[in-house]
């Protein structure tokens, strides 16, 4: 089970993850706010295409490598969801090391 | 135009409905047989993943040694975010990249019965691809010139397939993209377009059937708007998300022209500029100062680090 403290600092990494991504977002499209939960590319908010650039900043930010399995655009429908990814991915990495 | 003039208007050809019972319906890409894709530039290899990732083995040839040498890297980089953007293909990104054999020997491709040819859009390099083709393909093969401003007539004249060759003009990325654009000369077969509509339907896309004539449907017009939204740019100092955003969010676009620029790379629109400004002799096509000062300064948009917008 995990510890209160680990949640917390769980919640903290993922809320700035996800302020990373809004402000990449907001350089692609001044007029972009989307909220946690917003669906990014079902809702037209950004063109599929932009997935592309989208991944290659998150890996080049922190340092992953997402697996062709890890492609799948639902992993990066919301900010909420690409923080979770990011997260999983540096748990994954780190616990790999 | 002196080494490359457009010669008389549009050829229509009659309408796809009309051949449909002479195309088998059963083909397969293990059927079609090995297709050769003759450019590794950036449109070359989204036509060979595209290839791929439907099922095709490809024979990928390019005489420039750097280009072939990154190619292997590249096409993994195209090839891994296809399914992601389009669900749905009957290969994996493994076995498609398998699925390419990458070669600066043109000889490698006596086994293809069809070809897609990339090379650059210049007319001296196009014309020495398709001589250097004419020595060793098999005598039937059909040629389909990617291009989005030579003149496809023009070019099989200098070949020794005039019938077989036709032009087929992928949008990028290829894998992305429902409909290709045909331009079909006079010279080319029945055969030979109904070769083109196989491969096509086998890549899951329409194909458009346009005539033979400067920039085609798309470039032609499409060319103009890229221009002049980067006219804006430089005349207005208007933001390059704020022109696109004005296509995307008023005109419903799916990106706008700036976005588009950068994709295809500002070189290849520079050109196909050239290209339309010496066909038509019209002084619209003249692309901007700001194009120019970018491309020279090595800006190239999405397959370099910026153009109109930077890329990590």
């Amino acid at each position: 089970m995990r510890k209160r403290k680990d949640i917390e600092m769980s919640e903290l990494a993922q809320g700035a993850v996800q302020q990373v991504v809004a402000a990449f977002l907001n350089k692609h499209d001044a007029g972009l706010h989307p909220a946690p939960d917003d669906e990014l590319f079902a809702s037209g908010a950004v063109n599929s295409l932009f997935a592309i650039e989208l991944v290659g900043f998150l890996e080049f930010r922190y340092g992953i490598k997402f697996t062709v399995d890890d492609l799948d655009l639902n992993n990066f429908a919301s900010l909420r969801r690409i923080a979770e990814t990011v997260r999983a991915k540096q748990a994954a990495s780190a616990g790999a090391a | 135009m002196a080494d490359a003039p457009w010669t008389g208007a549009m050829d229509v050809s009659p309408a796809a409905e009309e051949r449909a019972d002479e195309v088998s319906v059963e083909e397969t890409p293990d059927a079609f047989g090995p297709v050769g894709v003759v450019g590794a530039g950036e449109i070359g290899l989204g036509v060979a993943a595209d290839l791929a990732l439907n099922g095709f083995r490809v024979v990928l040839v390019d005489n420039d040694s750097a280009r072939l040498a990154a190619a292997a890297t590249n096409l993994v980089k195209v090839i891994r975010f296809a399914p992601m953007l389009r669900p749905g293909f009957p290969t994996g990104p493994a076995s498609a990249v398998a699925a390419v054999t990458a070669t600066a020997d043109p000889a490698e491709l006596a086994s293809c019965r069809f070809v897609v040819e990339n090379v650059t859009e210049r007319w001296q390099a196009k014309r020495e691809a398709h001589r250097a083709l004419d020595a060793v393909l098999p005598e039937d093969a059909v040629v389909a010139v990617n291009t989005s401003s030579i003149p496809i007539s023009e070019l099989a004249s200098e070949t020794v397939r005039a019938e077989h060759v036709i032009g087929m003009h992928f949008m990028n990325p290829p894998y992305l993209t429902s409909a290709v654009e045909v331009m079909r000369p006079a010279a080319a077969s029945e055969r030979t377009l109904g070769r083109v509509e196989t491969l096509a339907r086998l890549l899951r896309k329409k194909t458009i059937v346009v005539g033979d004539f400067p920039g085609f449907v798309s470039n032609r017009i499409s060319h103009l708007f890229l221009n002049e939204a980067a006219r804006v740019v430089a005349e207005h100092g208007v933001p390059p998300k704020i022109v696109d955003q004005v296509f995307r969010d008023c005109f419903g676009h799916r990106m706008g022209p700036l976005q588009t620029a950068d994709l295809i790379g500002l070189d290849t629109v520079v050109d196909t500029l050239d290209r339309l400004r010496e066909a038509t002799g019209d002084p619209r096509f003249e692309s901007c100062e700001l194009l120019r000062s970018m491309v020279g300064e090595g800006r190239l948009g999405r397959k370099s680090t910026s153009g109109f917008y930077t890329y990590e």
